[in-house]
């Protein structure tokens, strides 16, 4: 039997959005095994997980613990990691996915591949000598393109799955729902509804996810308390309001009771209940990125508010029909780690209103033929799915992105052809780009040339070979061709100039074979200018 | 037990109490009441209720003759279903003293007894460490902590030399900047310092 570990380092959230890629796997690969290895803290999200055969974990808490008081040895703290690690390396897996892609996932995944020549690895590791080993194209995208694109032309959900290799498993529960919890939520939901009931009309649940695990995506107090005003006027809807069991959201649920007379329901759910509670609601608006997967896993229809730091389009909801509400504002998605540098500060709480939200709802759950947007500022992306290519789309995303999109779906030889068009503007500005990454590629080519002559660089290469780096800053369907060239020229460790010379020729002839697709497909989806 | 240096032992005298319990006398110190030494040890696990309910693992500092022993292993194995008691104590002829109850429950690791000779050679004890590392409530037996007030008080307050963490961390940081590696446990180095400096919540590592 062939022993798979995906290692993922990342928080709840991302724990959960696994769940996909291992279903997907699972169908594909039924006499494989799966296990994980997770961060101590974020063990607990995987208990709901379906089809894992072991857990491992890395108590990051106790390792900083011991590592940071001074009554322990030195060595205790990288002794105990390092018994983690080789339990893992001892069980035998002939394949690893680096799935959080994070340094201390790159640099385990080396370490067991090290010791283990033999073990196939999905995504990148490290050789000895520091060159990063992508397993496919895919992972390339994914470790060079994804993190530094703004608006990420890629879903991380169908990066990870072209990466594995894997085909999509649609509309099945993907998480197991404890029956304990699905017959006690089931139970007081048909409790609600009947009571609600009245003269044969039939009343949906909604649920309000109140908070996130990070204030930057929370919505605004007054947003959710009109919000539940709106869903409260209307005899169809009820509001159920999600909390975490915490003191602080306790609270907080309580401010919004207090305000309806404690007439409000509110559900406190840890990450097994609120699977059960999801799966007996109607639909659930959230700014909160543990629930939204939850919902996705559960099939329960998702209105989301994404503010803050995951961008919509790489990390938004999946489930076909969901409608998520970004704010229409530059600065969208922002920096999860620099303050709100515009002011007022977290205008973008505001700018999705709770007539957007509810109007999105109202469409979600068809009680509205058509939502065009939002009035208040904030740009919704409606989930579909593209049932040639077996991935969702963001309708509403912008034509630059999915002009990014179906330049990458080219280089990795994927036909497209619903992609839509590049207004005439934006096509003018991609060539002129296109032209200058060409000039200075033709350039350094000439000049690499020489170099592996004389074995001497020049100061022409350097130039030109720098005029081509800047190209990766800019937000242009080019800057991938040159952030993958980058991704190469850094991948470089000769330290014969001759042999450096050699390799970056072939860097730049793939980074001119890129240009020219890149300008075949622009000259494709160009919308012709209009003729008088 | 564990203890690898030999102690000068004091002659213990091994009393009889009213109730008919031993009670060992070191020094001119009893180490249990004379009256009812299974009583007062009710009263040390009481006393101590809320350490034990608190913490599943208990460091005990002061063996005696163990009567305060078996009742807060009692106690312990009433409020968590694994309790640890760990038991420091210098003097290693005191075991033989103890019961047969407790003989049985030492052999059958239901409690640990550590008999050092300083605090270097406990905090350099793998199995000790462990102990520590489930952050266990330090609870001292008074007669026992009264007799031996300067070795505890050395226990209590041990530190590693200041200079180790910095020596290595520094070298930490030398092989996690360093390429090519040289062996496997390179890499595993480089990811120890990732961990350390919690760079792991970087998201992806080559931008």
């Amino acid at each position: 039997m062939s022993k798979t570990l995906l290692i993922n380092l990342k928080r709840f959230g991302d724990i959960y959005a696994s769940a996909h890629l291992i279903t997907s796997m699972q169908k594909a690969m039924p006499s494989e095994q799966f296990s994980l290895l997770v961060f101590d803290e974020s063990k607990k999200a995987t208990t709901n997980l379906k089809g894992i055969s072991h857990i491992y974990s890395i108590d990051r808490q106790k390792l900083l613990r011991v590592s940071s008081q001074p009554i322990y040895p030195t060595a205790l703290a990288l002794e105990l990691f390092k018994e983690t690690i080789d339990t893992i390396l001892s069980q035998g897996f002939n394949k690893v996915i680096n799935y959080s892609n994070d340094l201390l996932s790159t640099l385990i995944t080396s370490y067991l591949k090290d010791k283990n020549p033999a073990i196939q690895v999905i995504g990148i590791y490290q050789d000895k000598e520091g060159r990063v080993i992508p397993s496919n194209f895919w992972a390339t995208v994914f470790n060079d393109l994804l993190p530094s694109i703004e608006q990420s032309p890629i879903h991380f959900n169908e990066c990870y799955h072209r990466m594995v290799g894997v085909p999509f498993v649609h509309d099945e529960i993907k998480v197991s729902i404890k029956e304990s919890y699905n017959t006690q939520a089931r139970n007081y939901f048909s409790q609600i509804r009947s009571t609600l009931q009245a003269d044969e009309m039939t009343v949906q649940l909604i649920g309000i996810q109140l908070k996130s695990s990070d204030p930057k995506k929370d919505f605004s107090k007054e947003t959710v308390m009109q919000l539940i005003e709106k869903i409260l006027d209307n005899p169809h809807l009820y509001p159920i309001l999600l909390i975490a069991p915490f003191d602080n959201e306790r609270e907080y649920a309580e401010y919004f009771n207090k305000m309806f007379n404690q007439s409000l329901v509110v559900v406190e759910a840890d990450f097994e209940a609120l699977s059960a509670t999801l799966t007996h609601l109607d639909a659930v608006i959230t700014p909160d990125t543990v629930t939204k997967h939850l919902a996705n896993l559960t099939s329960t229809p998702v209105v989301e508010i994404s503010l803050g730091s995951a961008p919509a389009a790489r990390q938004g909801s999946i489930g076909v029909g969901d409608i998520i509400l970004t704010p229409h504002i530059p600065c969208y998605p922002c920096s999860a780690k620099k303050d709100c540098r515009i002011t007022p500060r977290h205008v973008c709480h505001k700018l999705v209103t709770a007539s957007d939200i509810y109007q999105a709802l109202l469409f979600r759950i068809g009680h509205r033929d058509q939502f065009e947007g939002g009035t208040g500022g904030s740009h919704p992306l409606y989930v579909t799915y593209n049932s040639t290519l077996g991935y969702h789309e963001l309708k509403g995303t912008d034509p630059k992105t999915l002009f990014a999109k179906s330049f990458i779906y080219k280089l990795a030889g994927i036909t497209s052809d619903y992609l839509g068009t590049l207004p005439h503007k934006t096509a003018e500005d991609e060539r002129d780009t296109i032209a200058n990454a060409m000039r200075c590629t033709q350039v350094a080519l000439k000049e690499v040339s020489s170099i592996a002559i004389t074995g001497k660089p020049t100061q022409l290469f350097a130039k030109s070979l720098q005029e081509i780096m800047s190209i990766c800053d800019q937000n242009s369907a080019t800057a991938i061709a040159t952030k993958i060239a980058r991704a190469k020229i850094e991948n470089m460790r000769s330290q014969n100039i001759v042999q450096n010379a050699k390799d970056a020729e072939t860097i730049l002839l793939e980074l001119r074979n890129n240009l020219h697709l890149l300008s075949e497909l622009l000259l494709q989806r160009t919308v012709p200018r209009a003729t008088l | 037990m564990v203890g690898t240096e030999q102690r000068k032992t004091p002659r213990i005298e091994l009393l009889t109490s009213k109730s008919g319990t031993s009670v060992p006398r070191i020094s001119g110190v009893y180490l249990h009441s004379m009256l009812d030494p299974k009583k007062e040890a009710e009263e040390f696990a009481q006393r101590n209720l809320n350490a034990i309910k608190e913490s599943s693992s208990v460091v005990i500092l002061g063996l005696g003759c163990g009567h305060h022993i078996l009742e807060t292993l009692k106690v312990g194995q009433r409020f968590h279903r694994k309790f640890s008691l760990t038991v420091i104590e210098p003097y290693t002829e005191l075991i033989s003293y103890l019961s047969n109850d407790l003989r049985t429950l030492l052999r059958e690791d239901l409690f640990s007894i550590f008999c050092p000779a300083n605090p270097v050679e406990l905090f350099s004890n793998r199995a000790f460490l462990e102990v520590l590392l489930n952050s266990p409530k330090v609870i001292p037996h008074r007669p026992s902590f009264d007799l031996h007030r300067d070795y505890f008080n050395r226990f209590l307050a041990y530190r590693i030399p200041e200079n180790e963490w910095p020596v290595f961390k520094e070298n930490l940081e030398q092989v996690f900047n360093t390429w090519p590696v040289k062996t496997s446990n390179d890499f595993l180095l480089k990811a120890f310092h990732a961990l350390l400096n919690e760079e792991s919540e970087t998201g992806a590592i080559y931008e």
